[in-house]
């Protein structure tokens, strides 16, 4: 059989807007982008950039009341957008998984540990109680966990902020899918733990060629452990490339500024950390122009009244960014729009 | 684990006593002479001195308390003074406590029954529709007193369809299994009105707020049917609220199985402790507060045994 070489994420023009008491709220905002098969792509962002509810948007998984989403995402092909419930419940579980930031609150406090594992291998697999039980001992194996026949029986609440996040993986990894959204898989964990879990997540992936979205606001577990890059701001990719080419040649300000304010280890002590100035925007109001224009220090009055289109750069095609004065000598190449 | 259980069972003793001794202090503040009501027409200064000898009432107050109390930790609770005279105490509790018991847990497996199924019916539409319009019934449901709702399901259920054995048909289990079952149908029924209008208002409550938790999403993200989550995964969690409620309604169960046992002539221990506080039994009465304490501390207790074994969360301390 010959391997499949179409992308298997492919996301275009996707907006999601949420109905609040104050008015709709853009939460992603005509994001378009597509994976290759076992390829990884981190989205970075502050709080409230829209990375969260992109990575579920993608996969479905945003409840239905109050949310109205346009565009199409589709998953080895099949339509997310809009499709049922009934049908997404096909997808879930068995083609796209998810990891979850605290895996004391995304695990059920009120059952075994083997059983979430259990539970997911009997629904999408049709394993019988005692094949699923078995084999959930040896995915708890499979993930590092020591005397997993004992583990198994344990609740959630009884094992450390690791070993949830390897059973969380476990959960994940369960029925074998082919695309995996992380949502911030190591952020509540120590620092050892989380390159233990992150090592992990990239053992597994190379084993299975899954596919990955990573959202961090960790640009140092970017730079490690994914292909490609997008930065979010405001409900919208203000910067995408390759993700060496990123960390070389930055093209947007607000993304300099993240990589500025991450603590670098061979700074003198005492060095004060920069930060970005002022909050992201309320997405209720958005600001017209460039929604970073407020906070950025290369603002002019053309970046406050016309937004900038995310753009290829003429140094690297691959090199995506949305700004009127891009740094390190990055110039606008194309349209994105006009190109396809 | 030892240590809790030790420190349970002594403030379930010191309970017991300060309810034992409060009683028996109060009951002897109600109006009404023991001694009058026991002899009535043969009344005599004598007879009186020697019935006040007989039961102790000659002595003082802690006297009487003590000898009370330590003929009542060996297992004996004297006889009726005025109820059923020189009846042990004992049989006639074993008589009366039954259909109470029976009619009390009917009217619980009949409320658990209902609001379960109800709350995780609502919460799949929060705010819906259906949620609102069953929170509307079950508001109204709420506001309705056992003392309306007695007559009310009388009329419908044995005068107009003749379904249920209407007031004053009592019969014992013992006597006619499927008629007394029919017999206790209907103030249970009466009195789970209210107990499945405050389940349900905490369980739908409670499961909403927990529809919100990450672990919801999660196994959402498993390919979980909306069904499976909520009965495997949201209800658990939130029954811990559910059997606080179940403690919580005690109360009320007490009060409405006294209505309904007046009202529909049920001979059971609601009578018994009318009857005994009537003709100023102090005996009786005594047995009757110690059984009713006994019972409400001892369901407030297994409610606090089971909290941890459906969310392990709970720590026993």
């Amino acid at each position: 059989m010959a391997i499949d070489q179409s992308p298997i994420v492919v996301v275009d023009h996707l907006s999601t807007t949420f109905r609040t008491p104050r008015g709709p709220l853009k939460a992603v905002n005509d994001v378009s982008l597509t994976l290759e098969r076992g390829s990884s792509l981190g989205i970075v962002g502050e709080s409230g950039s829209g990375k969260t509810v992109l990575s579920r948007s993608i996969i479905g998984l945003l409840p239905t009341q109050n949310v109205t989403q346009t565009g199409t995402a589709t998953i080895n092909g099949s339509e997310i957008i809009g499709t049922r419930h009934k049908d997404l419940l096909k997808i879930w579980g068995s083609e796209v998984a998810m990891v979850f930031q605290d895996p004391m609150t995304a695990l059920t406090p009120t059952r075994r540990v083997g059983q979430q594992i259990a539970e997911s291998l009997r629904i999408n697999l049709n394993l019988s109680r005692k094949d699923a039980n078995l084999r959930a001992i040896e995915l708890l194996r499979q993930v590092g966990i020591p005397s997993p026949e004992r583990r198994a029986r344990a609740y959630p609440n009884q094992l450390s902020g690791g070993m949830r996040q390897r059973v969380m993986i476990a959960i994940a990894i369960a029925c074998g899918p082919e695309f995996l959204v992380a949502d911030e898989p190591t952020t509540g964990l120590d620092v050892t733990v989380q390159a233990q879990v992150l090592d992990l997540i990239t053992d597994l992936r190379a084993k299975s060629n899954l596919t990955m979205i990573l959202v961090t606001h960790d640009l140092g577990v970017v730079a490690t452990r994914t292909d490609n890059v997008a930065v979010m701001y405001a409900g919208r990719i203000v910067e995408q490339a390759p993700t060496a080419a990123l960390f070389a040649r930055v093209a947007m300000p607000y993304t300099k500024g993240l990589l500025d304010s991450t603590p670098r280890i061979d700074a003198p002590s005492h060095t004060r950390l920069s930060s970005i100035e002022g909050r992201p925007p309320d997405l209720v109001n958005p600001p017209e122009g460039c929604a970073f224009a407020p906070r950025c220090t290369y603002a002019t009055d053309e970046c406050r009244t016309v937004r900038p289109e995310l753009v290829r750069s003429t140094l690297d095609a691959n090199h995506l960014f949305a700004c009127h004065h891009p740094l390190n000598g990055h110039q606008a190449a194309s349209s994105l729009t006009e190109n396809q | 684990m030892l240590r809790y259980v030790i420190r349970r069972i002594i403030a379930f003793i010191a309970i017991m006593l300060t309810i034992s001794l409060l009683s028996f202090w109060l009951m002897r503040l109600l109006p009404g002479d023991p001694i009058v009501k026991h002899l009535g027409t043969s009344y005599t200064p004598d007879n009186a001195a020697q019935f006040a000898h007989q039961v102790g009432l000659d002595q003082g107050f802690f006297a009487q308390y003590f000898t009370w109390l330590g003929h009542a930790l060996t297992g004996d609770l004297g006889y009726s003074w005025n109820v059923s005279p020189n009846s042990p105490i004992t049989t006639i509790m074993s008589k009366t406590l039954p259909p109470t018991i029976e009619i009390a847990v009917m009217s619980q497996i009949i409320a658990l029954l209902i609001s379960i199924p109800m709350s995780v019916a609502v919460v799949r539409r929060p705010n819906g529709r259906f949620d609102r319009g069953v929170n509307a019934v079950m508001l109204s449901a709420y506001s309705i007193p056992t003392l309306i709702a007695i007559p009310i399901l009388t009329l419908i259920l044995t005068v107009r369809y003749s379904l249920l054995p209407g007031p004053s048909s009592w019969i014992s289990f013992a006597q006619d299994p499927w008629l007394n079952l029919k017999v206790c149908l209907l103030p249970a029924i009466a009195i789970s009105i209210a107990s499945i209008a405050g389940h349900f208002r905490f369980l739908r409550n409670d499961m909403i707020i927990n529809l919100q938790e990450d672990f919801v999403v999660m196994a959402r993200s498993k390919g979980l049917t909306n069904r499976r989550i909520l009965w495997r995964h949201v209800l658990r969690p939130s029954s811990v609220t559910l059997l606080t409620s179940v403690g919580l309604t005690i109360g009320g169960l007490i009060v409405g199985l006294f209505v309904a046992e007046i009202y529909l002539a049920i001979p059971g221990f609601s009578t018994q402790v009318i009857a005994a506080v009537d003709t100023s039994d102090y005996a009786l009465l005594q047995a009757c507060i110690m059984t009713i304490a006994f019972i409400v501390i001892s369901i407030q207790l297994i409610v606090n045994f089971l909290l941890p074994i459906i969310d392990p969360r709970i720590a026993r301390d």
